[in-house]
């Protein structure tokens, strides 16, 4: 599906982590590409640096690698919406 | 059990399947005679899937394509597509998990999951949501619970449980809710209403809204009545016609509304209206603005705070402490107020209530009182009492305070 306008990097951030929190039991990659709507390749630079960061960990998995959320992970996505409340409530374009 | 197998590439022709149906990738599959495909087990598709028929089956999983239905799709048990879903009838499953997004006309269902956006034209009925990206609704909606973050535009209807929105949400039709919450813009038509509203960032209300609950961090427009059993505000609040809140309203920030009614009123920071009626206590702390009065069972106004407007109770007191002001749960925008008021002279009009207590350094225009205390520097410019009068130091008085038989009764 087209996305409508370019996402930053933080609003793909935040789609990846809220995609991965629907997917408690975990979600692979290519999964998550779709969620997402970004493709595999790109996606996974951006998977890594999430883990890096401690916002996602990984569960090792037969067959492939299965993502979660962490609870600092958790955090960002608070963080990230509330600031939206902020933008909202001053009227900037969030 | 029986399995009827579609190679890869076929386009088959199907009635009814005894079993399980396993179709190898690209291939596609047609009603016999136009009619649907029925498989009384379940439907599994290697890549994507073309369905150019109606089909019912216990079960359909494509676990590495998308789902694409000319006609309506009936599932007894799961659709789980790792992709996206395009159908151009009607969903209707009793568990929907699809990996991308999902479209119909229609969506029925039990529980339901998407990682990417929901498109329905016209109605969407289900229990449980959770979605990412975008929901639109052409439709009502009929759910017990929806979660999701992005953009939702619904064209109405019920959502009987949480609803809990991050991101945007658009009502264009009368929406009835259970609890909602939300994280950034919700833009509701007139008369929804629901058991409560939790909402940080901006409100808009095309007309009345009603709850039992509203919670506002941020900023609130609503072109109506709000109605409400309690409401709290952190921010801007703008209400068109009455504010209506049978508990009490507790107001930190800018509340401006055409008039009040409530059991009790605490406001910290700015409140205008043209009459504000309170069965119980009002406590006032900075610019306080009406034009017909305000009326309660007991007022106190806080230290440094301006009053313009009549006020009318039982017992009044001007100038009390501000400090308390951390008593009201601790509201940041409260806190703020509290500072802003130090070192300033708490300035009123007219008091008229039983008893008054006119604080150290407080100014008030006219007081009429049974009992009347005026500390220490306060500054009135006519009193009238019934029954007594107490004045400490350096009060000034413009117009010598005279004692009256019986007092008038004020009308806002």
């Amino acid at each position: 599906m087209r996305r409508e306008a370019k996402r930053s990097r933080m609003e793909l951030y935040a789609t990846i982590l809220e995609v991965v929190t629907r997917y408690p039991e975990g979600l692979g990659i290519t999964r998550l590409s779709y969620g997402v709507g970004v493709p595999v390749d790109r996606l996974r630079v951006m998977v890594d640096a999430l883990c890096s960061y401690g916002l996602m960990g990984k569960l090792a998995e037969e067959g492939g690698s299965l993502y979660g959320i962490t609870p600092r992970g958790l955090e960002f996505l608070e963080t990230f919406w509330k600031m939206k409340g902020f933008l909202a409530t001053f009227g900037e374009k969030s | 059990m029986n399995e009827v197998r579609v190679s890869r590439g076929e386009k088959a022709r199907l009635s009814r399947v005894d079993g399980e149906l396993r179709v190898g990738r690209e291939a596609q599959i047609e009603g016999l005679g136009g009619l649907p495909v029925v498989v009384t087990g379940g439907a599994y598709f290697d890549g994507d899937a073309r369905l150019r028929c109606d089909f019912e089956s216990g079960s359909i999983t494509s676990m590495d394509g998308s789902l694409r239905a000319d006609g309506d799709v009936t599932v007894g048990g799961k659709i789980d597509v790792a992709r996206h879903v395009n159908v151009a009838g009607s969903i209707q499953a009793k568990e929907v998990d699809v990996g991308g997004s999902l479209r119909a006309r229609a969506l029925s269902f039990d529980w339901a999951r998407t990682g990417g956006p929901v498109i329905v034209i016209e109605t969407l009925r289900g229990g449980s949501l959770q979605a990412a990206g975008k929901v639109q609704v052409g439709g009502a909606v009929e759910l017990e619970s929806l979660e999701f973050a992005g953009k939702a535009v619904v064209g109405g209807g019920s959502v009987r449980g949480r609803m809990d929105v991050k991101g945007s949400l658009i009502a264009e039709g009368k929406l009835t809710f259970g609890d909602l919450a939300v994280n950034g813009n919700c833009s509701l038509s007139a008369g929804c209403k629901g058991r409560s509203v939790s909402m940080f960032g901006r409100l808009d209300s095309a007309g009345d809204l009603e709850c039992e609950s509203v919670q506002l961090f941020g900023k609130g427009d609503i072109d109506g009545c709000l109605r409400a059993k309690k409401v709290q505000v952190d921010g801007k609040l703008n209400v068109a016609n009455s504010i209506q809140a049978t508990d009490g309203m507790d107001a930190y920030g800018s509340t401006r509304a055409l008039d009040f009614a409530g059991r009790t009123l605490n406001v910290g920071g700015g409140f205008e209206a043209s009459k504000a009626i309170v069965d119980g206590d009002a406590d006032l702390m900075g610019q306080i603005r009406t034009s017909a009065g305000l009326k309660a069972k007991r007022i106190t106004v806080r230290r440094g705070s301006t009053v313009t407007g009549s006020l009318v109770a039982e017992a009044v007191e001007i100038g009390r402490s501000g400090n308390v002001v951390s008593s009201f749960q601790k509201e940041w925008m409260g806190q703020l107020a509290a500072l802003r008021l130090i070192g300033r002279m708490t300035q009123v009009e007219d008091i008229d209530a039983v008893e008054v207590r006119l604080g150290a350094y407080s100014k008030a225009r006219r007081v009429s009182a049974k009992r009347v205390i005026l500390e220490e520097g306060s500054i009135v410019a006519s009193v009238e009492y019934a029954d007594e009068l107490k004045m400490g130091s350096g009060v000034h008085v413009t117009h010598p305070p005279y004692k009256v038989d019986s007092l008038r009764s004020p009308q806002l």
